[in-house]
């Protein structure tokens, strides 16, 4: 699974307020390289909860990969940046894109419910008790 | 034992023939018959029961639904009533004999029961149905092909940007790879394991959700830019455990892809239903929700190739979100080898036949009224003086025409 997927994942088990942003609890994670697609980047960054996605990077091990404040869409844009390694662009990519979580477990911030993850797989199943109907 | 009527006098006997069996509808099946006929003549003619080969049978017919065995105590939505569900209990009776003995082979012409009839779906796609999604070329064609027309229908702004998608019911990932293909991004659902074992080991290239989508599907709002499902929605009219409620699971569905859509952004799921008032069942669930649309048929008059597509706008209705038609509603027939778009493949101006009020179109009928001509004689001889037949020469009466009083 990757930090994007986790980003628009919440829980809804029954309690759950918003059940967002999961805690991210990793055994295993891996990196996939990945090509850089600036417009899709662009595209997501309105959409990406940027507290939740840097509390992720920083639950990987990844304190510096992302900065406080997300980046502008100038700097997404920027020439070059994608052939950079360093830029905001790239960083941004490996952190939504390129990182796969393998095992480890989604813990819901309102229940403390727990999902695992397993081969990259989290399973989201509730039981017949916890359906909110 | 066999109740009949119109056969007068009272009393128990026995027959012996294969005819009153055959009478009543019942399939036969070994040359032996034995049977008791108890002659009422107040029941009228109506066998229930007889004896074949020492085991009961049962009244078979064709085209219904084939029986289900007593494994399956699922009760399904939609077959009998509105609100109504149908507890499937043991018709045949005797369940326990039964269990042991092995399938009936299934008759030529008998349809296979739809996978919905025969078993949950995280317990029906077990391991050795995933493994079909990768080992049969048809399966894989069919999927494709059905994501490709979803993705057609999904109307994505063609501006060359990749979209975050979500697949519903992904499965093995065969429609992901689809997607994949087009550039998207998207996050695959699915309640098996086993189909998801498929899709890691066929390396997926998006994000697997082992969940139930009639829980919801629990995204944040209006994060998605569109969803498909293929041939995954039919699943939610089954009540497969005693907590399920198919209302408030297409409910839960439908309400959690509403939220989790972008405005204005579209849903297509290709589904099967079984009946009307699944289908009725699944559209006003979707509406209830908020979603704008409707459904899509594409081939409605074959009973092979029909696929129905629920299209659903998310937002208020605009111009351009009127319903796409679907394909060969002009009573054009689709063949499996040709993927005609245009649909009208007609030679020679061949006319067809007005279908609209008909289930099944009518066989071409056969337009040429002067015989196969003279082209087709000449053509036929030459083939059987090839194969070293005696053939009269050709002459000048050859496949000449009759004259009308003749």
């Amino acid at each position: 699974m990757r930090l994007l997927t986790h980003n628009m994942l919440a829980s809804n088990a029954r309690g759950a307020v918003t059940g967002y942003p999961l805690k991210l609890q990793v055994v295993k994670w891996s990196t996939k390289e990945a090509e850089p697609n600036p417009e899709f980047l662009r595209g997501m960054l309105p959409k990406i909860d940027w507290p939740a996605l840097v509390a992720a990077t920083q639950a990987l091990g990844l304190p510096e990969l992302l900065p406080e404040a997300p980046p502008t869409d100038a700097e997404l844009s920027a020439e070059g940046a994608a052939a950079d390694e360093g830029s905001a662009l790239r960083r941004l990519h490996r952190a939504l894109l390129e990182i796969h979580i393998e095992e480890g477990a989604l813990v819901c911030p309102d229940t403390d419910r727990c999902f695992p993850i397993s081969r990259g797989v989290p399973n989201m199943l509730l039981h017949e008790d916890e359906v909110r109907n | 034992m066999v109740t009949h009527g119109g056969g007068g006098g009272g009393g128990a006997r026995t027959i012996w023939d294969d005819e009153a069996a055959a009478a009543a509808g019942v399939m036969r099946r070994s040359p032996r018959c034995v049977g008791e006929f108890i002659g009422d003549p107040l029941l009228g003619r109506d066998i229930v029961l007889g004896l074949w080969d020492s085991r009961p049978i049962s009244r078979v017919s064709l085209h219904r639904r084939p029986m289900k065995s007593p494994v399956e105590r699922r009760s399904v939505v939609g077959t009998l009533g509105e609100s109504r569900r149908e507890h499937t209990t043991d018709l045949c009776g005797g369940g326990e004999e039964r269990r042991g003995e092995k399938p009936r082979r299934r008759q030529r012409g008998e349809r296979m029961p739809r996978p919905e009839v025969q078993a949950p779906p995280e317990i029906f796609y077990n391991e050795s149905e995933a493994r079909k999604y990768t080992t049969s070329s048809r399966i894989i064609e069919i999927q494709s092909r059905i994501t490709e027309r979803a993705l057609e229908l999904l109307a994505l702004p063609n501006d060359g940007v990749p979209k975050l998608l979500l697949d519903i019911g992904c499965g093995s990932g065969l429609s992901g790879e689809t997607l994949t293909e087009q550039g998207h991004h998207w996050i695959g659902y699915d309640i098996s394991k086993s189909m998801l074992d498929v899709a890691l080991e066929r390396e997926a290239e998006g994000d697997l959700l082992l969940a139930d989508m009639g829980q919801g599907l629990g995204l944040r709002p209006g994060v998605i830019d569109g969803a498909i499902s293929i041939s995954a929605v039919q699943w939610l009219c089954n009540a497969d455990k005693s907590c399920h409620n198919p209302r408030l699971r297409l409910k839960a569905f439908f309400g959690s892809l509403y939220r989790c859509l972008a405005r204005g952004a579209r849903a297509v799921l290709q589904f099967y239903a079984d009946n009307v008032k699944q289908s009725e069942m699944i559209v006003t669930a979707a509406m209830r929700a908020g979603f704008a649309g409707g459904v899509v048929v594409d081939w409605p008059h074959s009973s092979k190739a029909k696929k129905s597509y629920l299209v659903l706008t998310c937002g208020p209705p605009s111009l351009n979100s009127s319903l796409p038609k679907g394909k060969g509603q002009d009573g054009a027939m689709c063949s499996d080898d040709d993927e005609s778009d245009d649909g009208s493949g007609d030679e020679d101006g061949a006319q067809t036949v007005g279908i609209y009020e008909r289930n099944r179109p009518k066989k071409r009928q056969k337009t040429k009224k002067n015989g196969k001509g003279k082209a087709w004689l000449l053509n036929k001889k030459e083939q059987l003086r090839r194969r070293g037949r005696e053939v009269p020469a050709d002459t000048k009466y050859t496949g000449r025409k009759r004259k009308s009083y003749f």
